[in-house]
């Protein structure tokens, strides 16, 4: 686990960034979100809650958005709409965690590939919601 | 007249916190004995190949000599040891052989194939299925239900591995709440969220992942009535804790949660039970093990969980009235001196004289004895005075 101390002498626990490294596509973007909007705050300590944003964002920068994009902007398409399924049913339910995407849907909408287009822009709708 | 509340820091706890994180980054694998079975606890992929493996072994018997066995490690109780370096009990190095062609093991070994044969499908699939489940399978091979798990356990030993890495889980009766968030799948589970009733602790553990957490200790706690009293207080909101209960001995899933909750988060682990032999036994098993499942002791035990209470000796300190005790019935007094002769309590001179005393007093107490003070008491003096001083064994 990574320990992030608060001034109290509390200590708050997360998980490491190499476990998340073997996560399925999506699930490093629902912990972030879970994070940032159910737990961040109820630490009530700003140098903790800095450090862990930081960590938040790392995540998605490291791992989360790289692996992503590697297929979003791959050749294969099949792999491309299985994973753009994926993420349109999580941004039906929680589109928050979908907004570290919003450039590469963006850009998918671009695409000459009709279903995959269309596909990017449902998700963008659910985002914009 | 307005109740005096005492605010107490919890400081005694804290330290040793402290202490279990500073030693955590440095903590090394446990060094098993040399003269004992090495169990690994594997993932699908692993347990398919240590699977397959086996299975060639015994193709290979039937090509050379046509009379295949099997060998496994004995689970006899002369080949249990207990490992005093890391407090462990665990399987020894004697071997019983299995052959497929004498009268008195085919049907055992019969029964033992079906088994690898359900292990098989359920890691092919990735399933989970229940032991009673397996026995359903086939109930006219097994006959009843003891019988298919003693085969399910052979099974596991003959992979050196956990029975949960094979697929076959045993119902959980556990619960926990508190300071927790975990993952099952994509799903997170935010332990202070559940209400009073708190989290089933899931069989499928390998499917489980502790994702955060800014708990400073864990209870376990013997008994449901004691662990909804400190639901009811929503007590892990005032002193962040991860509260966990089987309702009586700790099943396999609740060990296993709890020994990976004290491995992974390096919190201190304390036990609440009833003041009596059995109340020590519970938190015995979860310290060593028990002796049955000797061969997963390594990922069951808790080596370093402490006997937080009810102690024998607070039950003078805390002034627990006569009528709220209750005297040694036989049982008792044989189970404390069965407790008395184990190495592991020799070994504990504290946890010693409390048994002792309680036989000199002939006296025992459940937990909730101590509401004879009030309900709150439990939680809003006799648990932080003890966790703030580091009255414990």
């Amino acid at each position: 686990m990574k320990f992030f101390y608060k001034d109290d002498g509390g200590v708050i626990q997360l998980i490491e960034l190499e476990k998340i490294q073997e996560w399925s596509i999506e699930m490093p973007f629902i912990f972030v979100e879970y994070i940032r909007s159910n737990k961040l705050r109820s630490y009530r300590d700003a140098k903790a809650e800095a450090e862990i944003s930081k960590y938040l964002n790392e995540i998605l920068n490291k791992t989360a958005i790289p692996k992503i994009k590697q297929i979003l902007e791959g050749s294969n398409q099949g792999e491309i709409l299985s994973t753009l399924s994926i993420f349109e049913e999580l941004s039906e339910t929680n589109s928050r965690a979908v907004m570290p995407i919003q450039n590469l849907l963006e850009n998918l909408t671009k695409q000459t590939d009709k279903k995959i287009a269309s596909q990017a822009r449902k998700i963008l709708v659910n985002i914009k919601e | 007249m307005a109740k005096k509340q005492i605010s107490y820091d919890l400081k005694a706890a804290k330290e040793l916190f402290n202490e279990y994180l500073n030693k955590g980054t440095e903590k090394k694998q446990v060094q098993l004995p040399e003269n004992t079975v090495k169990i690994d606890d594997l993932n699908r992929k692993n347990a398919l190949d240590r699977l397959y493996k086996l299975i060639d072994d015994v193709i290979d018997q039937i090509n050379k000599t046509g009379r295949p066995s099997i060998q496994l490690p004995s689970r006899s109780s002369s080949n249990i040891i207990w490992d005093e370096e890391n407090d462990l009990l665990l399987l020894g190095q004697q071997l019983q052989e299995k052959q497929f062609h004498t009268l008195t093991s085919v049907a055992d070994i019969t029964r033992l194939m079906r088994i690898l044969e359900i292990i098989h499908e359920l890691l092919v699939k990735d399933l989970h299925a229940t032991k009673r489940e397996v026995y359903y399978t086939d109930v006219k091979l097994f006959n009843e239900q003891k019988v298919s798990d003693k085969s399910i356990e052979d099974a596991a030993i003959m992979l050196y591995t956990t029975r949960n890495s094979t697929h076959i889980v045993a119902t959980a009766n556990g619960t926990c709440i508190g300071r927790l968030r975990i993952r099952d799948k994509t799903d997170i589970i935010d332990l202070e969220g559940l209400g009073s009733g708190g989290w089933r602790i899931s069989p499928f553990l390998d499917n489980i992942e502790i994702i955060e957490s800014d708990a400073e200790f864990i209870l376990a706690i013997e008994k449901e009535a004691a662990m909804m009293r400190f639901a009811e207080d929503r007590f892990w909101r005032k002193y962040p804790c991860i509260l966990l209960t089987a309702g009586g001995v700790g099943d396999i899933a609740t060990r296993m949660f709890l020994k990976r909750l004290n491995k992974e988060l390096n919190l201190p682990v304390f036990s609440l039970v009833d003041s009596d032999p059995y109340g020590h036994y519970i938190h015995s098993v979860y310290l060593r093990g028990s002796k049955r499942l000797s061969y997963e002791s390594p990922f069951l035990a808790t080596p370093d969980i402490k006997l937080l209470g009810v102690l024998t000796r607070d039950l003078d300190k805390y002034k627990i009235p006569e009528v709220a005790r209750l005297k040694l019935e036989k049982v008792d007094v044989k189970r404390i001196k069965d407790l008395l002769n184990e190495e592991f309590v020799k070994r504990n001179k504290a946890w010693e004289e409390d048994l002792k005393l309680s036989l000199k007093e002939n006296v025992k107490a459940e937990i909730q004895a101590l509401s004879t003070h009030g309900f709150e008491f439990l939680t809003e003096k006799y648990l932080p005075e003890k966790l703030t001083t580091g009255d414990w064994i």
